[in-house]
């Protein structure tokens, strides 16, 4: 039996892996590294909607899949957009799954410096 | 109408953390600006305009929109005890902050507290100790007929005690009055490379004067306005110069919050608790944070003329 902290990582792992080689490689590593602070600093409800505005960039709508990926994985909630199911919850949720999706966030940024070649930040 | 304060979150009003804090912030009068564009920007939107509305130019209109309502209340912040305080006003916009992740494009910087804008302890500090070490160099270029790096000046300046005494630099400065450039009227320090040490510290020593963050004296909402910016060729610069500059690009506008002309701040130095007091330390800071401020500024886009103070 796997401990919740290995289930993470190894999800995490998988991700970053998935991405490795990729187009987008850079820019998701560049922005895999902000994703934590920005849960911090702006919310996990505004961190989602700012990058559903972005899901253009391929790096962004790659982060978004992952988050999907791990509240499917994790939680075994298959979400279709993330900014109605963190609107929706009430306050103890929330709070409980923004503590889990930073926690995951930080093992992608850990995992993305290590394995990923960065791409200079244009903005 | 009593507002009730409310203790934890158990407490908020039911239902969706969205439209709980929605109705929270509307009813709010005089809310925490940081916290309001950090963080509750979004819950001013219905869910299904979220998308949308997150994208800048929708957001910060709302933003408008939002400050418009509050624009009533005013803080003052009371005056902190120091050696030395003085006041400037901003000559012109000023906006720190604008690399901090935020929802608009641009970020701003709030106090996390108070919800005011500030100025950074350590930028005012780097500030100062840039214009005495542009002063140092102008000095010793001068003296040895050719031009040092800041780089160069910057490790001797750093260097340990031992290996300071001994570089030729040293001598070069010693006894010697170098002049603060762009200082007005003229200053001149006598060992300037010693009070460089003492004020900022080395990698060995911390130095013995305290920035402290700058407040402004009284800060009104009404002190913020929307400001753009529109690049023309913004398919030139995303494709590092493949696609011409030319004139059948779109300008993009992005709109980014900034602190209007003609507020005042306070900036305020200090000794450092641990540190010896020499009374001369905070007026000699206090001359290189003046020039600094006057005539480099602070904050984002300096070169266009943000960000500097008039006395």
């Amino acid at each position: 039996m796997k401990s919740r902290l290995q289930q993470v990582a190894g999800l995490a792992y998988e991700c970053v892996k998935g991405v490795k080689g990729k187009g987008f490689e850079g820019k998701y590593a560049s922005h895999a590294r902000k994703l934590p602070s920005m849960i911090v600093h702006n919310g996990l409800l505004t961190t989602c909607a700012f990058i559903r505005a972005k899901a253009k960039d391929d790096g962004w709508q790659e982060i978004e899949n992952h988050i999907k990926l791990y509240l499917e994985k994790m939680e075994g909630k298959k979400v279709d957009s993330l900014v109605e199911f963190f609107a929706g919850l009430d306050f103890a949720q929330y709070r409980l799954y923004t503590q889990k999706i930073l926690y995951f966030a930080q093992w992608l940024k850990r995992l993305a410096e290590g394995e990923l070649k960065y791409e200079a930040e244009q903005d | 109408m009593k507002q009730s304060r409310i203790k934890n979150f158990s407490e908020l009003p039911g239902g969706s953390v969205h439209s709980a804090v929605k109705r929270l912030s509307e009813k709010s009068r005089n809310p925490n600006l940081g916290l309001l564009f950090y963080k509750l920007l979004p819950f001013w939107f219905e869910v299904d305009e979220l998308e949308r509305g997150i994208k800048s130019q929708h957001s910060a209109e709302r933003l408008a929109s939002i400050l418009e309502k509050v624009k009533s209340y005013s803080i003052r912040l009371p005056a902190v005890p120091c050696q030395k305080s003085f006041k400037l006003k901003t000559a012109y916009r000023l906006v720190v902050g604008m690399g901090y992740p935020s929802l608009l494009e641009n970020g701003f910087l709030f106090h996390h507290t108070y919800g005011v804008p500030y100025i950074d302890g350590a930028t005012l500090k780097g500030l100062a100790r840039h214009v005495l070490l542009l002063s140092i160099q102008e000095a010793l270029s001068e003296r040895l007929g050719e031009e040092k790096p800041l780089s160069e000046i910057e490790k001797f300046l750093l260097s340990e005690e031992e290996n300071f005494r001994k570089h030729r630099f040293f001598e070069e400065l010693r006894n010697r009055e170098v002049e603060i450039v762009l200082s007005e009227p003229s200053v001149k320090f006598k060992d300037a490379h010693i009070t460089f040490r003492k004020i900022f510290g080395t990698l060995e020593k911390r130095g013995q004067i305290i920035f402290y963050d700058a407040f402004p004296e009284k800060f009104s909402p009404d002190q913020l306005e929307l400001d753009i910016m529109n690049p023309h060729y913004s398919e030139y610069y995303q494709s590092k110069g493949q696609k011409p500059p030319a004139d059948w690009q779109n300008p993009v506008p992005v709109k980014f919050l900034t602190l209007k002309r003609g507020v005042v701040f306070r900036f305020c130095l200090d000794y450092e608790p641990l540190g010896e007091q020499e009374p001369e330390l905070p007026e000699y800071a206090e001359v290189l944070l003046r020039t600094g401020l006057q005539n480099f500024g602070v904050g984002g886009k300096k070169a266009k003329g943000y960000g500097w103070f008039e006395p």
